[in-house]
C-alpha cells in the first residue's frame, strides 16, 4: 500500500534526495519518493509495517533536516 | 513576508553574527586586537552554529562531503591560521546565501500551491436522517448527496439535483466567464459556486474528479528528471570530494615538497598554502549549481501551471524546448468540435430566419449536434403540435397552423461536409449548411509557435481533404494529412518521429491516445477532456486556448536557456576563482564573496522564470 505524507520545512533539494535515499533504506519499504516541489513523501510498504516505518522515517528525516516534520494526510 | 522556522533561525544567525562582526571591526580599528578576535570568533559561532551542527550530523550519517562540511572546515581553518574576520565572514555570507535560496524556493512553491489545493477539505453531506453533516471531502462516494453554499468550492464532480446558480470554472479551465447551471447539469470539483444554494449528487470520489486529476498531474511532476539535473547530481558527488582532495594536497603535500626540495622549515610555508587551500574549499562549494538547476526547472514548471499549461515533469520542458514540428488533430483541437450554421439557402420568397425557425421547430427536442446548432441559430421556433422522428430520414413536425415540416438529409449530393434539407408540406423549402467552428485561438497560436522557432505545423484528420484544406487555410498551417483512420494517425506520427523530427502532437484524446503517447511530446487539450488522454499526455492545456501551447514552448526554451547559462556561468566563475586562489592571487574574502555571489546570481537568474511572461503578454 502507498501512503503520502507532508514534509514541513524542506528547504534544499539536496536534503530531499538524501531523505529519499535514507527512507528507502528502512526495512520493509519497497519504494520511497521525496518530492521537493510539493514537499511530499510517498512510501510504499506493507500495511502492517506502516506504524513502525513511520516512526523510523520521522527520525531519518529529522537527521537530515532537523526542523522537518512528517504529517500524515 | 512570513518566514518559516528554519528561515527565522538563519535570519537570527545572520543578524547576531553581523552585529558581533561590526563590533569586532570597531575594536580592531581601536587596535584592541585580542578583543576583536574574540568578537570575530563569536560572530562565526553565532552565524555558523547551524552549519556546524548540520556538518556534524552529516558526518554521523556517513556523508562527509556536503557544503556544510566544506564551510565548517574553511571557518575552523581560518581561525587556526589567525584569520578571524574571514572566519566570521564565511559563516555570515554562507547563511545569507542559504536564506536567499530558501526564500526563492518558498516563492516558487507558492506559485504551485494554488494548483495543488483545488478542492475544499470538507463537504456538507446529507445523512440518513435528512440532516447535513460536515465530512472530509475524501470520504465522499458515488451517489452521496451534498449541499454547496454560495461562495463555496465544489468538492468533487457531481450532478445538480436542485437549485440554480452560476459556476465559476476558472480554477479548473481558466475560462473566466461564469456559467449558469441548474438541475441535471454536471459541475466539476474545484469550481466555485457563485450565487445559489444547490444540492447535488456525487458522481465520483474526489481522487477521480477534475481537481483530483489536476493535482495528480502537478504532484508527479518531480518524478522525471532531466539530463541536466542528473548531470548535476552526479557532478556534485564527484566534484566535492575531488576538490577537497586537491585542497588537502595543496595545504599539506605542496609545502612538504617545497620543504624537502629547498629545506625551508615546514612551519614557515604551511600557513600560506593552508590559506590557499581554504580559499579553494570555500569557492568550490557546489551549491550554486545544485540549487539553481533544479530551481530553474521548478520555476519553469510553476510558471507553466500558473498559465494553464500543466507539464508532467521537467524532462518534458527540455523536450518541449527542442520541438521542431507541431502536429494538430483537427476536430476538437483546431476546431471546437461544435457545429454552427454557416449558410442558409432558401427557395422562393422565404427568408433565412423563417427557414431556420421552421427547422428549429422540428429539431427542438433532438440532442444531435446538428439540431443544437440549428436551434441556436434560430433563437426562437415555430409553434408545433407534434414532432416525430422518422428513422433514417430525419424528423417531421406538424405546426400549429397545420403545415408539416420535415428536416433530413439532402437528396442530392451537396459539396459540403454537413448539410440538411428542409421540406415544407413535402416541397423543398431550403437548405441549411453547417460547419465546425475553427478554434478562434488557432491561427494566432500557430503564428506564435512559428515565432518561437517551431519550423513546421501540420494537421492530422480523419475528415475529407476538402474540409481539412479549409481548416488549413484558415489557421495557416503548413501541411495537412487528411482522410486518416485512427491507426493511420498513429502511423503518420511514428513515421514523422522516425524521420528525426522532434514532434509535438496536440489532440483531444478522442481516438488519438496512441499518437499522444508516441510523439516526443503529447499535449492533451482540456483537463476535463478524456481521462485516457490526460493520463497519456506529457502535458495538458487547461482549456482550449491554443496560444497557451505557444507560451509553453517559449517558456520551455527560456527555461533551458537559463539553466544552461547558469551551469556555464557557475562553472566558469568557480574554476576561475579556484585557479586564482591556488595561485594566491585572491584571498579568502574574494572566495567567500564569489561563492555567495555566484549562488545568488544563479538563483535569481532561475527565479526570473517565475516572472517570465508577465511583461511580454501584451507584445506576444
Amino acid at each position: 500500500m502507498i501512503k503520502t505524507f507532508k514534509l514541513t520545512e524542506l528547504d534544499c533539494p539536496v536534503c530531499a534526495n538524501k531523505m529519499q535515499e535514507a527512507v528507502a533504506k528502512i526495512d520493509g519499504v519497497s519504494q520511497a519518493r521525496v518530492d521537493f516541489l510539493v514537499m511530499k513523501l510517498t512510501i510504499e510498504a506493507e500495511e502492517n509495517d506502516f506504524p513502525r516505518i513511520l516512526k523510523q522515517a520521522g527520525k531519518v528525516v529529522r537527521k537530515v533536516e532537523p526542523d522537518c516534520e512528517l504529517i500524515e494526510i | 513576508m512570513r518566514f518559516t522556522r528554519s528561515q527565522k533561525k538563519r535570519l537570527f544567525a545572520i543578524i547576531s553574527g553581523a552585529a558581533l562582526f561590526l563590533g569586532g571591526g570597531v575594536l580592531s580599528l581601536l587596535d584592541l586586537d585580542m578583543a576583536a578576535a574574540i568578537l570575530f570568533i563569536a560572530a562565526g559561532v553565532f552565524a555558523g552554529a547551524m552549519c556546524v551542527t548540520q556538518a556534524v550530523r552529516g558526518i554521523l550519517a556517513g556523508d562527509f562531503f556536503d557544503e556544510n562540511m566544506l564551510m565548517t572546515i574553511a571557518a575552523i581553518g581560518a581561525v587556526l591560521l589567525g584569520e578571524y574576520p574571514e572566519c566570521a565572514a564565511i559563516m555570515i555570507l554562507y547563511q545569507v546565501g542559504e536564506l536567499f535560496q530558501s526564500i526563492a524556493v518558498g516563492r516558487s512553491r507558492r506559485a504551485i500551491r494554488a494548483l495543488s489545493n483545488l478542492y475544499p477539505d470538507t463537504a456538507e453531506l446529507l445523512d440518513t436522517d435528512g440532516e447535513f453533516q460536515t465530512v472530509p471531502t475524501i470520504e465522499l462516494t458515488e451517489g452521496d448527496v451534498i449541499r454547496i453554499a454560495p461562495g463555496g468550492r465544489i468538492p468533487t464532480d457531481c450532478v445538480i439535483l436542485s437549485g440554480n446558480t452560476a459556476i465559476d470554472t476558472s480554477p479548473v479551465t481558466g475560462e473566466s466567464m461564469p456559467r449558469d447551471a441548474g438541475p441535471g447539469e454536471i459541475i466539476y470539483s474545484g469550481c466555485l459556486n457563485k450565487s445559489g444554494m444547490i444540492q447535488a449528487k456525487v458522481l465520483c470520489p474526489v481522487q477521480d474528479s477534475a481537481a483530483g486529476r489536476i493535482m495528480k498531474l502537478t504532484e508527479t511532476a518531480g518524478e522525471r528528471k532531466t539530463r541536466s539535473e542528473a548531470f548535476i547530481t552526479r557532478f556534485a558527488k564527484i566534484y566535492t570530494p575531488a576538490v577537497t582532495g586537491i585542497a588537502a594536497a595543496i595545504a599539506f603535500l605542496v609545502p612538504l615538497a617545497i620543504c624537502l626540495v629547498s629545506g625551508t622549515p615546514y612551519g614557515d610555508i604551511f600557513p600560506d598554502w593552508g590559506r590557499r587551500a581554504l580559499s579553494m574549499l570555500v569557492i568550490s562549494c557546489p551549491c550554486a549549481l545544485v540549487i539553481s538547476v533544479p530551481l530553474g526547472y521548478f520555476c519553469g514548471l510553476g510558471n507553466a501551471s500558473k498559465n494553464g499549461v500543466l507539464i508532467k515533469g521537467s524532462a518534458f520542458l527540455d523536450t518541449m524546448a527542442a520541438v521542431d514540428m507541431a502536429v494538430f488533430d483537427k476536430t476538437g483541437t483546431l476546431t471546437m468540435g461544435t457545429l454552427t450554421v454557416e449558410n442558409v439557402r432558401t427557395e422562393g420568397d422565404m427568408t433565412e430566419s423563417q427557414l431556420l425557425s421552421l427547422a428549429a421547430a422540428a429539431e427542438q427536442y433532438s440532442s444531435h449536434p446538428i439540431a443544437k446548432a440549428i436551434c441556436a441559430a434560430a433563437g426562437s421556433c415555430a409553434q408545433t403540435v407534434s414532432v416525430q422522428e422518422t428513422a433514417g430520414t430525419g424528423v417531421e413536425a406538424v405546426l400549429a397552423d397545420g403545415r408539416t415540416v420535415r428536416v433530413g438529409r439532402p437528396q442530392a449530393d451537396v459539396e459540403h461536409t454537413t448539410a440538411v434539407q428542409v421540406w415544407l408540406d413535402d416541397c423543398p423549402a431550403g437548405m441549411i449548411l453547417l460547419a465546425d467552428v475553427v478554434n478562434p485561438t488557432a491561427k494566432e497560436a500557430l503564428r506564435q509557435l512559428k515565432n518561437a522557432g517551431v519550423e513546421q505545423t501540420a494537421i492530422l484528420t480523419g475528415d475529407n481533404a476538402q474540409a481539412a484544406a479549409q481548416v488549413k487555410e484558415s489557421v495557416d498551417a503548413d501541411i495537412v494529412y487528411a482522410q486518416l483512420l485512427p491507426e493511420e494517425k498513429f502511423e503518420k506520427i511514428e513515421a514523422l518521429c522516425e524521420s528525426g523530427k522532434k514532434l509535438l502532437y496536440v489532440g483531444d484524446g478522442i481516438n488519438d491516445t496512441p499518437a499522444l503517447a508516441r510523439a516526443d511530446i503529447g499535449v492533451a487539450i482540456g483537463v476535463l477532456g478524456s481521462d485516457a488522454a490526460v493520463d497519456t499526455a506529457d502535458a495538458v492545456l487547461m482549456d482550449t486556448d491554443l496560444t497557451r501551447l505557444a507560451y509553453g514552448v517559449r517558456l520551455a526554451r527560456k527555461t533551458l536557456g537559463i539553466v544552461r547559462s547558469n551551469i556555464a556561468f557557475a562553472l566558469t566563475a568557480k574554476l576561475l576563482v579556484l585557479l586564482l586562489a591556488a595561485l594566491d592571487l585572491v584571498g579568502m574574502w574574494v572566495a567567500v564573496l564569489a561563492d555567495v555571489g555566484v549562488s545568488i546570481l544563479a538563483v535569481s537568474n532561475s527565479m526570473r522564470l517565475l516572472r517570465y511572461g508577465k511583461k511580454d503578454k501584451k507584445s506576444a
